[in-house]
C-alpha cells in the first residue's frame, strides 16, 4: 500500500512537471490572431467593410457624422452659429482629438495591403484586395493632402518601434498625389468590373480618379505648389470620365430620386450607394422636416437659373418679368408649428432643381433658432405632407456615395480648365444635367454676363462652376471646391449671409424673432456677431501641437505657428 | 454525480471498518479553570499522535482508555493554553488550564500550513468566526466581514441582493485589473458568496508579500483564507440555527412640499432668458397653484389618498391638449418595501472515529428585496461535506466538496444599459408628475424615449431569473512519508475541481401605458396606449462558465531534534488551469409577454460567444527556523509562469522573508518588561516581491477582435474585423514589493492584546500606456511596464477580554486602519490634471474653493459685479446663465483677480486645489460585548473616519436639473432667503467645466473620477459630500438555556437571541444619502444616490446543539 501511494505521488508530480514545457502554450479560442486571421477571401472580405466605413454618406447610424447635408457651413446656408468655426479650426489643436490627423484607417489599408500580399492565396484574389487596400489608402491620402497639403506618406503599417517612419517629415503633396494616382491606377487595373453598388469596383476607382485628379489639379493651380503637372492631372482625369461616361452609366431620370429612394441599387446614375435600412437607419429627413437648424442663404437661392439659362441678375439688370426672390404672404407666420406652409412667389419657369434642393413653399424656423428661414428640401420626399419624416434617427433612404452627374461636372471642370473645351463636351456633360432640371443649355460663348461672376473666373468656367454648385448644392462639395479655387473669401460675401427677401406686408406672429435688414432680407446672426472673417490660413488645417512636439521633423502649416 | 457521492462514502466506511480499537488502560479526572477554579465542560482529552479522544462532561469529568502509561494526553480547550501530561502510573489525572486570553494558542491557517500565532512573523489577521458568522440574516460573508479585519475594506455598490462584495486589502495596487486580494477556500480560489457563512471555520488574512507570497501571482494584493469545518472523533454532534429577519430600506429622501418645490422650478427656468417652457410642456401659475392646492387639500405627499387612480379634474387635467399633473406622490413609497422578510436555517451533522470524521452542513438562505410589489427574491442553498479517512496509520484521505445553488429574481430592468439604477427617474422628475394608474394603466413616458415611468415599469416588468450553480470537488491524499523521533516528513496532494454555472434569463416585453407626456412641440396629451420602447421587448439568455483545474503536491519536513533549533522546510507545485465561456443568444418581439423565450419570439435573433482560458504552473518552497522560540525567520520562494505574459517573460522568480524577534522570551528583558506589564511583545518585519498578473488574457499576442461594419450589401450589416492590436515585444509582471513592520504586544497578563503594521506597498512595474508616438502610427501605443504606484499605511488592532467569574467575561476589540496610495511614476510631462501624474493621490478631488453666495450689494446698478469681485471665467456658466444675487461666489486662491481654472495643469491649475480624496480612510470597527450567565449581548461599530465624493445629480445638489427639491433642498436662495445654504436656483447644472481627471480600478466609472457639475456647482469645497460615518451594525442579545435543563431534551446547548443590523448612523453630510450605498459603480453619469440603498434589519432566532 504505501509503495502504491509513492508510486502514485511520484507520477502525479512527474506528470505535472514534465506537461510544463507545453502547458502554458495558450491559443485564443474566440479571437483571431494576426497568425491565423489572413487565410481566405471572406475573411479579406470582411477586414474591407470597416474601410467602406469612410464613406459616411447620410452617418453610420448615429445623428451626427455623415457627409451629405452636414458640409453644409458655406456660403450656401445661414443660421449656423458661426459658420467659419464650425468646419474650420480656430486655434491649433492640442492634441489629436478633436482634429483630423487620425491615421487608424489608413494603417488600416496599410494593413490589408500587406498582410494580403503576404498570405498564400490565388493571385487574382491577392490582386483584388490589394487593389480595395490601395483604392481607400487613395481615398484616406487624398482626404489628407486636402486638409494638410504635405502629409508623410506610408505603404505599409508602421512599426511602434520603427522610428524612421515615426518621425519622417511630410512628403511633398505633389509626391503624395502621384502615389494616389498609382493606387488608383492598380485598383482600375485589378478590381472587378461589375456593377454592384455596394461594392468598390473599377468604377468607384475611375469616379474617385476622376474626382481626386480634378481636385489635386486645380488645388496645385490655384495655389501655386511647385513642381505639380497640372495638365497631367486634368488629362487623367478626363481620362477617367470619359471611360465612365462611355461605361454602363446614364442620369437618373428624376433628380429627387437620387436622394429620396429606399433602393438605389437599380439607378442607373449611381456608381457607389451607402444602404440604409432598419439595420442602419439615419436622421437627415428628421433635420429637415422635424428639426430644422438652418436654411438657404440668398447667395444660393441666387445661384439657380431660370428656365431660358440666364441667372436672376445679369448685364448689370434683372431677369425680365423678375425683380427679386421675394417672400411673400398674407397669412400669419407663427412657430406654431415648425414647418410654415405659404405662398411664394416663384417666377415661372426656374430650374426645376431648386424646387427639389429648396422647399420653395415653407419657410421653417430652425430648430435651435426661432428665425424663420427657406428650408431644404432634397433627401426629403417633396411632397412632405404625404410623406412626412418621423422624428429621430428613423429614416432608411440610401445614399449615392458617387454618382455619373458628379463625373460630368468633373469632366467639363477638367476640360475647361485644359482649355480644350468644345460644345461637344458641353452638350455631353453641363447639358445633359440641365436637360434634367429643365433649363436651356450653356454654350460656349455664354451670351450673358452674369451679375453674380466673380470677375477673375471666366465667364464659361463660372457657369460650370455655378452647375457644379447647384447641382451638387448640400452635398459634401461646395466647401472643398472653394478651397481648391483658393476662394475662401466668397466666405464672406455678405449675401451669404442674409437669406431671402421678405417682404415688409409679412406678418410675423409677435412671438418669432425675426431678423430683417433694411431691404427686407432676413438673416440669422447679429452683424456683430455672425462671422468670422476669411482668413487664407485656413487653406490648411493645423498639424496638433503635440505632434510637432513628439515628432521635431514635422513643420506646420503656414500661419499656424 | 450523486451516486459518485454515496459510493465513496461507503468506500470510506468500509476501509473504516477494518481497524478495530486496542488494548487499554483506562485514565478519569476533572479539567478546571485555574483562573476561576470551577469545572470547565467540553474540554477535548486527546492521547497525542492517535485519534483517540473524548469530551469533558457539563461537570468537567472525562474517562477515557489509553494504549500504554508512555501516552501523553493532550488537554485542549478553546481559550485556554494547551496542556500535555505524561500518563505513568496515574489513573486519575486532573488539570488545571490557563485561560489564553489573547490566543497565542491559536492556530492560525497560513498558505500551505498551519503556524502557532505566536511565531507568526508576517501581517496575519485572524477573524473571530463564531462572532462575526454564526448566527446572522447575512447569506454572504463578504458583508459579515465588513470593518472585522483592519486593512480589508468591502464595499457594496448598491443593495442589490445579489451584489457581489467588492474586496480591498490595503487599498488599491494597480491601475490594472482590480487589484483584489485572492480567496482561497480550503486552498481553492472561490467566491464568498457562494458559501454558508456556518460552515466556516477559520479566516486569515494575509496582507503583507512575505505571508502571501507562496501563493504565487494571484496574491499580489494579499490572500484571505478560508478553511470550512472538518469532522471531529467523538460522538457525533448535530446543530441546528435560524434567523427570520425583516429588513427595511435605509431611505431618508423626501420630495418637497409643493410650495418650495414649484417655487424653485419658477426661479430657475425664468432666469434662463424666459426659456421654453418648463416641465415637458407643463407651466404657469395655474400649474404651480393647482399643485399647491392639491397639496393642501389632500396632505403632503398625498398623504389621505391611498388610491392610485388618477382622477381627471382632481389629478389632473388637459388644456389645449396639454396634460397638467397637480396630485403629489409618495414616489418612494410607492416604489420601496418596508418590510422585506428574510430566513436562514443551517443544519451540520459532524462527528466520528478515529479512522473517519466527517462534517456535513446544509443551508437555506431566502431573502426578499426592497420593492414594494414584484420585488426581487433570492434563494441560497448550500451543501458541503469534508470527509476525512485514514487509510493508514500513516495516509490520510480527504474528500471535500461545496454545492451553491442560488436563483436570483428581479423585475426586468427597463434601464437596462443606462447602469444608473431603477431608482434614477423617480428621483429624476417632481412628484406632480403622472405616478398613477387609470383602468389598470399606469401613465407613462413616451415610445421611443429612453425616459422611464418607474413604477408602471416595475411594477408590470416580467421578472429576470439569475440561476446559479456552483460545485466543487477536492480529493486530498496526506501521506507521512516518515515520522522518526523529532523529525517529520509528510506529503500531501490534492486535486481540485470546480464549477460554476450562471444562467440569466432576462424576460423583457412590452408595458402597455398612457402617453401623458407626448414629444412634439409643444407636447401634447394623447390618450393612446403605447408599448415599452421595442428594444425592451425582446428576451435573452446569457450563460456563464467557469472551470477552474487546481492541483497542488507539497512536501513538509520538520525538525526538533536540536534542542534550540526548530526547522521546517515546505517545497511543492501549484498548477492550475481556468477556462471561461460565455454564451448570449437574444431574440427581439415576443409574441406573449408571459412566454418570453426564444422559441416564442419572432424577431431576428442574434447570439454571440466567448471563451478564454489561461494556466499558472508555480514551483514554491519555505523555510522556517525558529531559536528557541525567541528568533523567527521564514524565507519563501515562488516561482510561477503564466499564460498571459509571452515566452520570453513567462517565468519570473518571486522572493519573500520575514523574521520576528519574541523580546519577552529574553531573559534580560524579561524583567523590566514584567514590571511596564509586557506580558508578550514580539517585533516583526518582513519583505517580499509578488507578481501581479490580473490583466487581460493575450495582451502579447496581436489580435482582431469583430464587430459590425457601418456598411450594408445585403440587409445585414457586414461582420468586420478592427485593426491587429500593436503588441509591446516585452510585457511581464506587474512587480508588487512589500515592506511590513510589525509589534505584537500582549499587556497585563495578556488582558490586553495590540498588533500593529506599518507598511509600505510598491507596485514597481506597473503596466502602464507607453510612451506616447506620433499619430501617423495609426494605433493606440501597446503596455509598458513603466509606472509605479505607492501605498502606504498602517493598521492596528487593540483587543481586551477580562473574565470575571466563569460565567461572567467582557470583552472589547478595536480595529483602525489606514491606507492611501500614490502614483510615483508616470510619464505626464506636460502635468495635465486628467491624466496621471507623479506625486497624485489617488482618489484626489479638484475644486474651487467656495467663499459664499452672491449677494445683492455685490453688484453694481447695471446689474455687473463689482469691481472688487473677482471675475469668475464665463466658461464655468451654461449658456442663458447671467451671474446675480444667490450664485456662488469662488475664491481667488492665486489672487490674480478671476477664478478659473488655469490650463488645469500641475503648474497652472488657477485657482483650483485639491478639496479632498474619494479613499476611505481611517477605517475602524469596534467589536465589543458581555457574557453574564447564559445572557450574551454582543455589538459592532463600523465607520470611516474620512472620505470625500464630488456627487452629481438632483440629490447630490438642489436644482442640479431644474424640475426637482427634495424636502432637505429648500433653503435655496431667496430674496427673503439671503442667508440660503444652497444658491439661487437655475435650469440645468449639468455639463462639466472641469475635465474628469483619473482614478482607479476598471470598477469605478472605467478609471474616471467624473468631475461634472456648472454655474453654481463646479466641484467646490461647500458641496462636497462628506462621506465619513459610524454605524451601529450589529447589536445582539441572546440567552443559552442552562444545560442542565436543556439535557433533559437531549439538547447540550441552546440559545436563543435577538439582533439589529445597521441599526444607528451617524454622518454629517449634508444629504441624507446613506454613505455606504451612495457611489454608483457602474454608472456612466454616476448620479449620486441612485442605487438600491442598504437595509436595517431586525432578526430573531435559535442555536441549537444536540
Amino acid at each position: 500500500m504505501k509503495k502504491i501511494i509513492y508510486l502514485f505521488t511520484i507520477l502525479m508530480v512527474f506528470i505535472a512537471v514534465s506537461g510544463c514545457k507545453d502547458y502554458l502554450e495558450v491559443e485564443p479560442e474566440t479571437e483571431f490572431t494576426n497568425d491565423n486571421f489572413w487565410t481566405s477571401e471572406s475573411n479579406l472580405e470582411s477586414f474591407s467593410y470597416g474601410l467602406y466605413e469612410n464613406f459616411k454618406g447620410y452617418g453610420n447610424g448615429g445623428f451626427f457624422g455623415g457627409d451629405h447635408f452636414f458640409s453644409v457651413n458655406n456660403d450656401d446656408v445661414i443660421g449656423l452659429d458661426q459658420r467659419l468655426e464650425l468646419d474650420f479650426p480656430t486655434t491649433v489643436p492640442a492634441t489629436v482629438s478633436g482634429s483630423h490627423w487620425g491615421w487608424s484607417n489608413i494603417r488600416k489599408a496599410n494593413v490589408l495591403i500587406t498582410e494580403t500580399q503576404k498570405a498564400s492565396l490565388d493571385a487574382t484574389i491577392q490582386d483584388k484586395y490589394v487593389g480595395v487596400g490601395r483604392f481607400f489608402r487613395a481615398l484616406l491620402y487624398w482626404d489628407k493632402v486636402r486638409r494638410y497639403g504635405d502629409v508623410p506618406f506610408y505603404d505599409k503599417p508602421v512599426d511602434p518601434d520603427d522610428e524612421h517612419a515615426l518621425f519622417a517629415a511630410r512628403t511633398p503633396m505633389v509626391d503624395v498625389v502621384n502615389n494616389i494616382v498609382a493606387d488608383l491606377d492598380f485598383a482600375i487595373a485589378h478590381l472587378p468590373d461589375s456593377y454592384d453598388k455596394t461594392k468598390v469596383t473599377k468604377w468607384t476607382a475611375l469616379a474617385l480618379k476622376s474626382r481626386v485628379c480634378l481636385s489635386a489639379a486645380t488645388t496645385f493651380k490655384y495655389h501655386n505648389v511647385a513642381g505639380a503637372d497640372v495638365n497631367k492631372l486634368l488629362n487623367e482625369s478626363v481620362a477617367a470620365s470619359t471611360e465612365l461616361m462611355n461605361a454602363n452609366f446614364s442620369l437618373s431620370d428624376s433628380y429627387s430620386a437620387l436622394f429620396y429612394s429606399e433602393d438605389l441599387s437599380s439607378n442607373p446614375e449611381v456608381i457607389l450607394m451607402k444602404k440604409y435600412n432598419e439595420n442602419m437607419k439615419h436622421p437627415i429627413p428628421s433635420f429637415i422636416f422635424q428639426e430644422p437648424f438652418f436654411g438657404f442663404s440668398n447667395s444660393a437661392v441666387s445661384s439657380f437659373l431660370m428656365a431660358d439659362g440666364k441667372p436672376i441678375h445679369y448685364d448689370g439688370a434683372a431677369h425680365p418679368g423678375y425683380t427679386e426672390w421675394t417672400f411673400n404672404t398674407t397669412d400669419t407666420i407663427t412657430t406654431a408649428d415648425n414647418a410654415i406652409q405659404v405662398n411664394v412667389g416663384i417666377a415661372n419657369g426656374r430650374d426645376g432643381r431648386m424646387s427639389q434642393i429648396i422647399d420653395t413653399t415653407r419657410l421653417v424656423a430652425p430648430f435651435s433658432k426661432g428665425i424663420p428661414m427657406f428650408s431644404p428640401i432634397k433627401y426629403a420626399d417633396y411632397d412632405l405632407t404625404v410623406h412626412a419624416p418621423k422624428q429621430g434617427v428613423e429614416a432608411t433612404t440610401d445614399a449615392p456615395i458617387f454618382r455619373l452627374g458628379e463625373v460630368l461636372l468633373n469632366f467639363a471642370e477638367a476640360k475647361a480648365e485644359l482649355g480644350s473645351i468644345t460644345q461637344a463636351d458641353l452638350d455631353n456633360s453641363i447639358n445633359l444635367l440641365r436637360a434634367r432640371a429643365g433649363v436651356a443649355p450653356l454654350s460656349m460663348n455664354v451670351g450673358f454676363d452674369a451679375d453674380d461672376r466673380d470677375p477673375s473666373v471666366d465667364a464659361l468656367l463660372w457657369e460650370i462652376r455655378r452647375e457644379r454648385r447647384v447641382e451638387l448644392m448640400l452635398e459634401p462639395f461646395r466647401k472643398w471646391d472653394l478651397l481648391r479655387w483658393a476662394k475662401g473669401s466668397y466666405y464672406d460675401a455678405d449675401n451669404s449671409f442674409y437669406g431671402v427677401k421678405v417682404a415688409p406686408t409679412v406678418p410675423f406672429a409677435s412671438s418669432i424673432t425675426v431678423l430683417k435688414d433694411a431691404e427686407g432680407h432676413l438673416y440669422a446672426q447679429e452683424p456683430g456677431d455672425r462671422r468670422t472673417p476669411w482668413d487664407d490660413r485656413k487653406y490648411w488645417e493645423p498639424i496638433p501641437a503635440d505632434q510637432l512636439t513628439l515628432n521635431k521633423n514635422l513643420t506646420q502649416n503656414p500661419g499656424w505657428d | 454525480m450523486k451516486r459518485n457521492y454515496a459510493l465513496l462514502i461507503i468506500l470510506l466506511l468500509m476501509i473504516s471498518a477494518q481497524y478495530g480499537f486496542a488494548q487499554s488502560k483506562t485514565i478519569s479526572g476533572t479539567v478546571t479553570d485555574q483562573s476561576v477554579a470551577e469545572t470547565l465542560p467540553g474540554v477535548t482529552v486527546l492521547v497525542k499522535g492517535t485519534n483517540t479522544g473524548t469530551v469533558t462532561d457539563i461537570d468537567g469529568h472525562y474517562s477515557l482508555q489509553v494504549p500504554s502509561n508512555e501516552s501523553v494526553l493532550v488537554f485542549s480547550y478553546i481559550g485556554y493554553i494547551t496542556q500535555e501530561v505524561v500518563v505513568g502510573d496515574q489513573n486519575v489525572i486532573d488539570v488545571a488550564l490557563a485561560p489564553d486570553l489573547i490566543g497565542l494558542e491559536e492556530v492560525v491557517v497560513v498558505g500551505y500550513g498551519t503556524q502557532k500565532r505566536e511565531n507568526l512573523t508576517g501581517a496575519v489577521s485572524t477573524v473571530d468566526v463564531a462572532k462575526t458568522l454564526d448566527a446572522k440574516p447575512i447569506a454572504d460573508v463578504g458583508r459579515s466581514l465588513k470593518g472585522v479585519v483592519p486593512g480589508l475594506t468591502i464595499t457594496h455598490s448598491t443593495g442589490k441582493l445579489n451584489q457581489d462584495a467588492v474586496l480591498k486589502l490595503r487599498g488599491y495596487g494597480s491601475i490594472n485589473g482590480p487589484s483584489d486580494p485572492l480567496v482561497l477556500i480550503d486552498g481553492v480560489e472561490g467566491r464568498l458568496s457562494d458559501l454558508n457563512p456556518e460552515s466556516i471555520e477559520s479566516v486569515s488574512v494575509l496582507k503583507d508579500a512575505a505571508s502571501a507570497s507562496i501563493y504565487g501571482v494571484r496574491a499580489a494584493f494579499g490572500v484571505i483564507l478560508i478553511t470550512t469545518k472538518k469532522g471531529k472523533a467523538g460522538k457525533t454532534v448535530v446543530t441546528y440555527s435560524n434567523n427570520f429577519a425583516y429588513s427595511t430600506p435605509i431611505w431618508n429622501i423626501k420630495h418637497a412640499h409643493m410650495e418650495p418645490l414649484m417655487d424653485a422650478i419658477h426661479t430657475a427656468k425664468a432666469r434662463n432668458n424666459g426659456g421654453a417652457p418648463f416641465a415637458f410642456g407643463m407651466g404657469g401659475q395655474d400649474w404651480r397653484d393647482k399643485s399647491i392646492q392639491w397639496e393642501k387639500d389632500y396632505g403632503y405627499l398625498g398623504s389621505s389618498l391611498s388610491d392610485e387612480t388618477m382622477k381627471e379634474g382632481r389629478d389632473f387635467e388637459v388644456i389645449n391638449g396639454q396634460f397638467y399633473g397637480y396630485r403629489s406622490w409618495d414616489v418612494f413609497g410607492q416604489i420601496l418595501n418596508k418590510n422585506a422578510p428574510s430566513s436562514t436555517h443551517n443544519l451540520s451533522i459532524s462527528g466520528g472515529n478515529d479512522k473517519v470524521s466527517y462534517n456535513i452542513s446544509l443551508a437555506n438562505n431566502a431573502k426578499d428585496g426592497l420593492y414594494r410589489v414584484n420585488t426581487e427574491t433570492f434563494v441560497k442553498r448550500t451543501l458541503n461535506a469534508n470527509i476525512s479517512a485514514k487509510l493508514t496509520d500513516w495516509a490520510t484521505l480527504n474528500f471535500r466538496n461545496i454545492l451553491t445553488k442560488s436563483k436570483y429574481e428581479e423585475p426586468f430592468s427597463y434601464r437596462a444599459g443606462s447602469r444608473l439604477g431603477e431608482l434614477f427617474y423617480a428621483l429624476r422628475w417632481p412628484n406632480n408628475f403622472a405616478y398613477g394608474v387609470s383602468d389598470g394603466t399606469y401613465f407613462g413616458a413616451p415610445k421611443g424615449t429612453s425616459f422611464i415611468s418607474p413604477i408602471g415599469f416595475l411594477r408590470n416588468a416580467n421578472r429576470n431569473v439569475t440561476d446559479r450553480d456552483y460545485s466543487r470537488n477536492t480529493i486530498e491524499l496526506v501521506t507521512d512519508i516518515f515520522k522518526r523521533d523529532h523529525q517529520d516528513l509528510n506529503f500531501t496532494t490534492n486535486f481540485s475541481y470546480s464549477k460554476g454555472d450562471n444562467e440569466f434569463h432576462q424576460k423583457g416585453g412590452a408595458v402597455p401605458m398612457i402617453n401623458w407626456w407626448s414629444s412634439g412641440n409643444p407636447p401634447k396629451y394623447d390618450p393612446l396606449y403605447y408599448s415599452g420602447s421595442t428594444s425592451r421587448n425582446k428576451t435573452s439568455y446569457t450563460f456563464r462558465k467557469n472551470k477552474l483545474y487546481s492541483f497542488n503536491a507539497f512536501a513538509n519536513y520538520t525538525n526538533t531534534r536540536l534542542e534550540n533549533h526548530t526547522f521546517s522546510i515546505l517545497g511543492g507545485t501549484n498548477i492550475e488551469q481556468n477556462d471561461y465561456s460565455y454564451l448570449l443568444a437574444s431574440r427581439p418581439f415576443l409574441l406573449d409577454p408571459n412566454l418570453p423565450e426564444l422559441a416564442t419570439a419572432v424577431g431576428d435573433a442574434s447570439a454571440n460567444n466567448f471563451k478564454s482560458r489561461w494556466r499558472v504552473l508555480g514551483f514554491f518552497s519555505r523555510v522556517n527556523y525558529n531559536y528557541k522560540d525567541k528568533l523567527l525567520l521564514e524565507l519563501n520562494g515562488r516561482m510561477d509562469g503564466s499564460t498571459k505574459f509571452p515566452k520570453g517573460d513567462r517565468f519570473a522568480f518571486f522572493p519573500s522573508g520575514s523574521v520576528g524577534y519574541r523580546v519577552t522570551e529574553e531573559d534580560f528583558a524579561k524583567d523590566f518588561l514584567d514590571r511596564i506589564k509586557v506580558s508578550n511583545l514580539k517585533l516583526r518585519a518582513s519583505w517580499g516581491q509578488n507578481g501581479y498578473q490580473d490583466i487581460s488574457n493575450f495582451l502579447f499576442l496581436s489580435t482582431l477582435s469583430n464587430r459590425d461594419a457601418k456598411w450594408i450589401t445585403n440587409s445585414q450589416l457586414e461582420k468586420t474585423f478592427g485593426n491587429p492590436t500593436v503588441v509591446s515585444s516585452s510585457l511581464t509582471w506587474e512587480k508588487i514589493q512589500t515592506v511590513d513592520f510589525g509589534v505584537d504586544m500582549g499587556l497585563f497578563h495578556n488582558q490586553i492584546d495590540i498588533m500593529f503594521d506599518i507598511f509600505t506597498r510598491k507596485n514597481k512595474n506597473m503596466l502602464v500606456p507607453g510612451e506616447q508616438r506620433p499619430a501617423v502610427l495609426g494605433s493606440s501605443v501597446p503596455k509598458v511596464n513603466a509606472g509605479e504606484m505607492t501605498t502606504k499605511g498602517w493598521e492596528a488592532t487593540m483587543s481586551f477580554r477580562h473574565k470575571f467569574t466563569k460565567d461572567f467575561d467582557f470583552y472589547v476589540t478595536g480595529v483602525l486602519a489606514d491606507a492611501q496610495a500614490k502614483i510615483t511614476k508616470w510619464s505626464n510631462e506636460s502635468g495635465i490634471l486628467s491624466d496621471f501624474y507623479e506625486g497624485m493621490k489617488l482618489g484626489d478631488i479638484w475644486g474651487f474653493e467656495t467663499d459664499r453666495l452672491l449677494q445683492a450689494d455685490d453688484f453694481d446698478s447695471n446689474g455687473d459685479l463689482k469691481d472688487n469681485i473677482p471675475v469668475q471665467d464665463p466658461n464655468m456658466y451654461s449658456s442663458g446663465f447671467n451671474i446675480g444675487p444667490g450664485d456662488v461666489k469662488y475664491k481667488d486662491l492665486n489672487g490674480d483677480g478671476k477664478v478659473d481654472k488655469g490650463s488645469f495643469t500641475l503648474k497652472d491649475h488657477g485657482d483650483l486645489k485639491v478639496i479632498g480624496n474619494t479613499t476611505p480612510r481611517y477605517e475602524y470597527s469596534i467589536r465589543t460585548g458581555v457574557n453574564f450567565k447564559g445572557f450574551d449581548l454582543g455589538g459592532l461599530l463600523q465607520g470611516v473616519g474620512k472620505r470625500d465624493y464630488w456627487g452629481i445629480g438632483n440629490v447630490a445638489l438642489a436644482s442640479y436639473h431644474y424640475d426637482v427639491l427634495y424636502d432637505y433642498q429648500t433653503d435655496y436662495w431667496k430674496e427673503d432667503n439671503t442667508d440660503a445654504f444652497y444658491p439661487r436656483p437655475f435650469a440645468s447644472n449639468a455639463g462639466s467645466y472641469l475635465p474628469n481627471t483619473k482614478n482607479i480600478g476598471r470598477l469605478l466609472n472605467g478609471g474616471k473620477m467624473l468631475m461634472y457639475g456648472k454655474n453654481n456647482y463646479v466641484p467646490q469645497t461647500k458641496y462636497l459630500q462628506n462621506l465619513a460615518y459610524l454605524r451601529l451594525k450589529e447589536l445582539s442579545f441572546g440567552y443559552t438555556l442552562p444545560t442542565r435543563m436543556t439535557q433533559k431534551f437531549y439538547i447540550n446547548k441552546m440559545r436563543v437571541y435577538f439582533a439589529a443590523y445597521n441599526l444607528a448612523t451617524w454622518s454629517k453630510n449634508f444629504t441624507p444619502v446613506d454613505p455606504e450605498s451612495t457611489i454608483n459603480y457602474y454608472g456612466s453619469l454616476s448620479f449620486y444616490g441612485t442605487q438600491l440603498p442598504q437595509t436595517k434589519s431586525f432578526s430573531f432566532g435559535l442555536q441549537l446543539t444536540l
